[in-house]
């Protein structure tokens, strides 16, 4: 009995030296959910005219944006608000735009009138929208109508961009 | 009676970890936190090693891969953490901790004073828009090698 219990001991002992590995598991997750931001949004639009004859003002708003909507129900949105000229200066109301987009939206359609009380659309997208992982690029190409009534001089507005997904 | 010592090791991570977004904005990495514990007793002369390796691609499709994953490790209490930003691959083992000879866990004096040791990975993967939404798998082993 003494013995057989050398034995075994001797041979635990041999396995003892060995090089040995223990391994243990873990699941990695990854959890990735709706995003939008604005990669660049042109920080000044300036509207101009060609012409002396009353002609409307034109510009154009350059913007860059990454987006990913849920994949089943998701939605998201780029809108717009702007705050009025100022006094003497243009209405808002004759302050209207319209939009570009690529694939992974849906532009605004034809002419949309600006509004300082509430964001209106610009690009609109359905469930599972991608932008590339560089972001896509959009436009709001402005018109103001020209009035006799304007008094002569500078005026700004600050049009705000807002961008969401779900 | 006599005893021959020889090298061991064996470790504990928890079942689960989740690289997720800081904020809505595409604003930084998808990314997450793991503890590592480890217990081991080298050889003097010998050496060790805690390595990671996925078990497989993520599932389903759609959202990042594994080669997307890095990992840095930090707090190492016995040996010396993988130094600067390591991938995680599907096809070899990478580092978390290489051991030196004589290591060993608790007890101080020779011996670390933690027990067990333990270092921390943190895991991060691109916030890339073509990820299709939705929550992404797979099995990452931790193995724990001593000579």
């Amino acid at each position: 009995m003494n013995k057989r219990n050398f034995v075994l001991g001797f041979g635990a002992i041999a396995l003892g030296i060995a090089p040995m590995a223990f391994a243990d598991n873990s699941t990695l997750g990854v959890t990735v959910g709706p995003e939008a931001t604005f990669a660049s949004v042109a920080s000044t639009t300036s509207l101009t005219k060609s012409d002396t004859t009353f002609g409307g003002y034109g510009g154009t708003t350059n913007f860059t944006y990454k987006i990913r909507t849920t994949l089943s129900g998701g939605t998201g949105s780029i809108s717009v608000q702007v705050t009025s000229f100022g006094t003497g200066g243009p209405a808002v109301s004759d302050l209207a735009y319209t939009c570009t987009a690529p694939s992974s939206g849906t532009p605004c359609s034809s002419s949309t009138a600006a509004s300082t009380t509430a964001g209106t659309s610009v690009i609109a997208f359905g469930e599972d929208a991608h932008s590339s992982d560089a972001g896509h690029a959009g436009t709001a190409v402005w018109t103001l109508a020209d009035k006799t009534l304007i008094k002569t001089g500078d005026y700004s507005s600050t049009a705000t961009f807002t961008i969401s997904a779900t | 009676m006599s005893a021959n010592v020889g090298p061991s090791g064996k470790l504990s991570i928890p079942q689960s970890v989740t690289l997720r977004a800081a904020d809505t904005r595409f604003g930084g990495s998808l990314s997450g936190t793991l503890t590592v514990s480890y217990w081991a007793r080298t050889s003097t002369g010998g050496s060790g090693s805690v390595t990671v390796q996925a078990a497989s691609e993520f599932s389903p499709a759609g959202g990042p891969v594994v080669a997307n994953v890095t990992y840095l490790c930090s707090g190492a209490t016995l040996g010396t953490g993988c130094s600067g930003t390591n991938t995680l691959a599907t096809s070899t083992q990478t580092p978390v901790v290489i051991l030196p000879g004589g290591a060993c866990t608790g007890g101080g004096t020779a011996c670390s004073s933690q027990e067990p040791n333990t270092v921390l990975l943190t895991l991060s993967a691109l916030n890339k828009p073509h990820y299709k939404t939705g929550t992404y798998s797979t099995l990452v082993s931790f193995t724990i090698s001593t000579i």
